[in-house]
């Protein structure tokens, strides 16, 4: 948080504040409403209480969200296998996407979570695991890339990938049939 | 899953429905990419003949390739040809047909072809007791001949049938030859032999009544056999001593012929009714004509010989009045005269100079003569055939070439491709290569900024090759700069012969471009020893065999010129190019070895000492051409070769056909299967496959040898083989491909296949790269697979295409000699790794590897013939190069014949296709130019509008 922020959120807080609108007329139509000061204080407790379960709900949501690529996986594995083990356009915009979209959510993990942070949770830590768990499920889309890549046989793993650097038997010594 | 490979499967099936292993050739290249030059040989007998009465005559000649041929004379285009089993010894006109006589051992041939059609009328055999050479005569009714040195026979020559026969056999006198007598008698010419010396006995017999009975036998003393001098329809001359004698047949006087003194170097020469006869002799030209009375000759005048006359054919040329003419040419210049019998001496004459009517080469003389002479409104017109020493035909219209027919090539031994100068790199920028850096850089500059000028004519030149596509060299004509067109199909072969001539072709025109002549010798090795340089034309090299002489020549590659050469005398053992070792500027290295182990290296100032730098030691074998092979190292200190191992066949085998690995590009080393793993291949660059037949046992073997260590790798054994016929090997990589005729169940030609692998199981290979595996004592033992096919033609000729990478595919080209046709084999099919099953049972990985389910039988597809209309006969051996494109293979086929043309295993992948329409494209281009030139202040338009709220 900077400081100009800071004292922007001062100047707020003054111009709404009670006290410095006191002696101004309201604007022409205005209708003055009773100020919920008394129902506020009467409420603070179970507001602190709706608070705890807010954050509890959070929690909830953020696992819902670092679970859902799980959910996909058996999708993703059943297109995978539909799709075969040639390479074809569709194939291989499968595996581009497989790894196109964990990248861009594991870039985007802190915004993914943004709408779910509050300062007790933060305090708590208790959205840690929920990340970390994103993180896992996402890299484990994209193993399911690299599996879907081997399976094409785009990956180096076989005899045939190390052939061009295999050496061909050679012999100092010539040998000619002559004619 | 289960459906899923069904799915797999019907897709394979409906791939394989389409699958075309090679496309034929396709209509618009056919006698454009290739070049088609059918050959005779070189004639043994010549003359002019009109096939029928009151026609215009043509040529027939009779060759030491044992083909008989008639030749236009307008044009020099070979009317028909047919080859004759055996040796052809002599052939004679007869009306519309053309008799032939052959030999083979004892069996005497006799046979009649269509003189307009060359079609075969009928062909007698006759079984001689011994093998003299027969002879044979010939009339109008009948054919008269002698075999077995007595034996005549009257052949009717309708049908072939005999007539009448006589023997004339007394256990002393040999008959050699026999004539037609002007009185319709038949005269046999023998010679008995005596101690002291010879009787020539001359044999009158009748033939008139279909009967032949002796009327006269003559003994005349001569003291040798070769005295006959002339045996005509009436007369015999031969030489008695100082003096000629002759008799007129069925006459009993001998009498003496007028003459100049010296009779040693006389030769004489009739006419074919033998009204007027020719004698030569050393100094002066006598001519006589035969008496009507009395049948003595008459002497009409003397000549005095020109210079050079040692070097002449003799002809007679009967049309009105009978004419003789003398071609006397030595080396390329000469004379020909034109004799009249009517009149007096020398009517006519020209000069005649081979090389400078075709300028082309050399010839060495001449060798036979035929002649015509006409009758024209401005006097006499002569046509003379000319044979020449090297064995090409000539015609000569007075003074005037009309063609050549260049049958020496019909004995080529040797043949190798030459690339030709690449005219985009120029000197300068060859130049460029050896400087580095800055100096290199504004070298670059300065050109560029000289070449300015060019750029409009650049520019025009590329927009007319767009709109032509012309890459290539036009086919007609041979252009004037001799370069390398863009894609490298444009070669010179130069060829190298039995009979000492070197002659180079060009493949975009398949014209002889040079050609010289090295008579009495033998070409015994030919390679390219350096490619065209921006400083340097291209050489070949050359090495000789004479008569206990030796000649290396290195000549100009485009024009023939000699530019290195070296002789000295000794035997020939063998000759082989060192790969690998550059002589100075890049020349490559050829070692000669002679029989005696001397060795002698080319180019001579490299010596042994660079080529003991890049190996350890030079091994080389040679077979003695019927049963053992020799493996010899050669040892730098003392320049020679000393024998390392030998390898004896069983006695009963001979070896029929040799392929030598050799030093081909290799693009990989491993063979990938449908499950990505690797089956190495067997690379042995020391690798010789040797085929042998066993004709007792009726069967055939191969052998696979190390050339270094001198073992044998591999061998197989196929029995119910036919061994006289021909049977060929050809090793390429790791791939051993053969082909003989089998006898087995049913009869057909089976190819095997072998392929060569380090390990039996995938991804597994040999030992450590063993540099010195030769001092190991353990051979490497591939894991071989092998498959067989039986094809339904004979098979006589074998060889793998060649690209610039090697790693477009490898077909197998084959000559078919039954059919006379060269045939592409598709490598797919000639594969021993085609699963023995089903498609349906084929696994995944079978599949993609693209393995064809196996099947015995390769079927007689025509689509793989690459010489389409043309027949191609007695196909010797096959060579193949590289193109500049990767994709094409350049093949060329020689024996008695030439064939070239370029082929595209892998389809031509890497060039569009001439009918690609590029005017479609261009239009395609311009149309959405221009489409989108007219839309877009439209579309700016309507943007604008939609931004104001306007509609």
């Amino acid at each position: 948080m900077s400081s100009s922020a800071q004292i922007s959120k001062t100047a707020v807080n003054s111009l709404s504040s009670k006290a410095s609108t006191a002696n101004v007329a309201n604007p022409p139509g205005y209708v003055a409403t009773p100020a919920p000061s008394s129902k506020a204080n009467k409420n603070a407790v179970a507001t602190k209480q709706s608070t705890e379960d807010r954050d509890t709900l959070k929690v909830k949501k953020a696992w819902e969200i670092a679970l859902a690529p799980a959910k996909n996986v058996p999708m993703q594995a059943f297109m995978m296998y539909m799709s075969g083990s040639s390479l074809q356009i569709f194939s291989l915009m499968m595996a581009f996407m497989l790894f196109k979209n964990p990248v861009t959510a594991l870039s985007n993990t802190a915004n993914t979570f943004l709408p779910l942070e509050s300062e007790q949770l933060k305090k708590d830590g208790r959205l840690w695991l929920p990340k970390v768990c994103f993180v896992v499920m996402q890299v484990l889309m994209m193993g399911l890339g690299v599996y879907k890549c081997w399976t094409m046989g785009l990956l180096p793993t076989s005899g045939s990938d190390r052939l061009v650097w295999a050496e061909r038997r050679t012999s100092d010594l010539l040998s000619v049939f002559a004619s | 899953m289960q459906w899923h490979t069904g799915l797999l499967s019907l897709l394979f099936a409906l791939l394989l429905t389409f699958y075309k292993p090679v496309s034929a050739i396709y209509a618009d290249e056919a006698s454009v990419i290739d070049f088609h030059l059918a050959h005779v040989g070189t004639p043994r007998v010549s003359f002019l003949h009109a096939p029928v009465a009151g026609s215009g005559k043509l040529a027939y000649v009779g060759t030491e390739k044992n083909v008989i041929a008639a030749i236009g004379l307008k044009s020099g285009d070979l009317l028909w040809r047919q080859i004759v089993e055996g040796d052809l010894v002599d052939a004679k006109a007869s009306g519309e047909r053309i008799v032939v006589l052959s030999q083979s051992g004892t069996n005497v041939v006799l046979s009649a072809y269509s003189a307009t059609q060359g079609h075969l009328l009928w062909s007698s055999p006759f079984l001689s007791q011994e093998a003299i050479e027969p002879s044979v005569s010939v009339s109008d009714v009948n054919a008269v001949l002698l075999t077995d040195g007595g034996l005549v026979r009257i052949v009717d020559l309708t049908d072939g049938t005999v007539a009448a026969s006589w023997s004339g056999h007394d256990g002393i006198t040999v008959y050699t030859n026999v004539t037609h007598t002007t009185d319709g008698h038949v005269a046999v010419v023998g010679t008995t032999s005596n101690i002291a010396s010879s009787t020539l006995t001359t044999a009158i017999l009748d033939a008139r009544a279909l009967a032949l009975s002796e009327i006269l036998v003559l003994d005349t003393i001569v003291t040798s056999p070769s005295d006959v001098l002339h045996l005509s329809p009436r007369l015999l001359i031969w030489k008695n001593g100082e003096t000629l004698e002759y008799v007129t047949l069925g006459k009993a006087q001998v009498m003496e012929l007028q003459a100049p003194a010296n009779v040693g170097h006389a030769r004489a020469f009739s006419s074919r009714t033998g009204r007027s006869i020719l004698v030569q002799f050393q100094h002066s030209t006598t001519f006589y004509t035969v008496s009507a009375e009395d049948g003595s000759l008459v002497l009409k005048y003397t000549i005095q010989n020109p210079e050079g006359s040692d070097h002449c054919a003799y002809s007679a040329a009967e049309s009105d009045e009978e004419y003789h003419t003398r071609s006397c040419i030595q080396g390329d210049v000469g004379r020909v005269e034109v004799f009249g019998v009517a009149e007096w001496g020398v009517v006519k004459s020209w000069r005649v100079d081979l090389a400078d009517a075709h300028s082309t080469g050399h010839f060495g003389g001449v060798l036979a003569a035929s002649s015509e002479i006409m009758t024209a409104v401005d006097g006499l017109v002569g046509r003379v055939l000319l044979v020449t020493v090297d064995g090409s035909i000539h015609l000569w219209r007075d003074s005037m070439p009309l063609w050549t027919r260049h049958e020496s090539l019909a004995h080529t031994t040797h043949a190798t491709f030459v690339d030709l100068p690449d005219p985009s790199v120029s000197k300068e920028v060859a130049d460029e290569e050896t400087h580095e850096g800055l100096s290199a850089f504004l070298k670059r500059v300065t050109r560029h900024i000289g070449e300015v000028h060019r750029l409009p004519a650049f520019f025009s030149g590329w927009a007319a090759r767009f709109a032509q596509g012309e890459y290539e060299v036009s086919p007609t004509g041979i252009s004037a700069a001799i370069a390398r067109d863009t894609f490298g199909f444009r070669k010179f072969i130069v060829t190298g012969t039995e009979k000492g001539k070197l002659a180079a072709l060009d493949t975009a025109t398949g014209k002889v471009v040079w050609s010289q002549f090295y008579q009495g010798n033998a070409a015994v090795g030919l390679w390219t020893v350096r490619n065209a340089s921006p400083d340097h034309p291209p050489v070949v090299a050359v090495l000789l065999k004479g008569q206990g002489t030796m000649d290396w020549l290195e000549l100009n590659a485009l024009d023939g010129t000699v530019v290195g050469s070296e002789s000295w005398t000794g035997s020939f053992g063998a000759a082989f190019a060192i790969e690998g070792v550059q002589g100075p500027e890049d020349t490559l290295s050829v070692a000669v070895v002679s029989q005696e182990g001397a060795l002698k290296v080319f180019p001579k100032d490299k010596g042994m000492q660079a080529i003991s730098a890049t190996f350890t030691g030079i091994r080389f074998a040679v077979t003695n051409g019927s049963s053992a092979v020799q493996g010899f190292e050669l040892d730098a200190t003392t320049a020679s070769a000393r024998s390392l191992w030998k390898i004896d066949f069983p006695s009963a085998e001979v070896i029929q056909s040799i392929s030598a690995a050799g030093a081909n590009h290799v693009a990989s080393i491993g063979r990938v299967l449908g499950d990505r793993s690797v089956m190495y291949k067997y690379l042995h660059s020391h690798l010789v496959g040797i085929v042998t037949t066993d004709a007792s046992a009726s069967s055939v073997t191969i052998y696979l040898v190390d050339l270094a260590r001198g073992t044998i790798v591999h061998q197989a054994r196929h029995g119910d083989v036919d061994t006289t016929k021909t049977v060929s090997i050809e090793l390429d990589e790791n791939r051993v491909v053969y082909a003989f005729w089998s006898i087995g169940p049913s009869a057909g030609t089976q190819i095997n296949v072998l392929e060569l692998y380090e390990h039996e199981k995938p991804n597994q290979r040999l030992d450590p790269v063993p540099l010195d595996y030769v001092s190991r004592d353990v051979d490497l033992q591939p894991y071989v697979v092998g498959q067989a096919y039986r094809y339904p033609a004979r098979i006589s000729a074998l060889a793998t295409t060649q690209t610039r990478y090697g790693i477009t595919k490898r077909d197998t080209v084959a000559f078919l000699p039954d059919l006379n046709m060269l045939v592409e084999l598709p490598k797919s099919l000639l594969d021993p790794r085609r699963p023995k099953k089903d498609v349906k049972q084929m696994s995944t990985a079978e599949k993609e590897e693209g393995l064809i389910p196996y099947d015995p039988i390769l079927p007689d597809e025509r689509r793989w013939v690459i010489s389409h209309k043309n027949e191609i006969f007695a196909v010797k051996d096959i060579i193949s190069g590289p193109a500049y494109l990767e994709s094409t293979s350049l093949v060329f086929a020689f024996g008695l014949d030439m064939f070239f043309t370029r082929v595209t295993p892998s389809q031509s992948f890497d060039k569009l296709s001439a009918s690609f329409s590029k005017g479609q494209l261009l239009l395609t281009m311009i149309a959405l130019c221009a489409a989108v030139a007219l839309t877009s202040p439209m579309v700016r338009r309507k943007q604008l509008n939609a931004l104001w709220g306007v509609q």
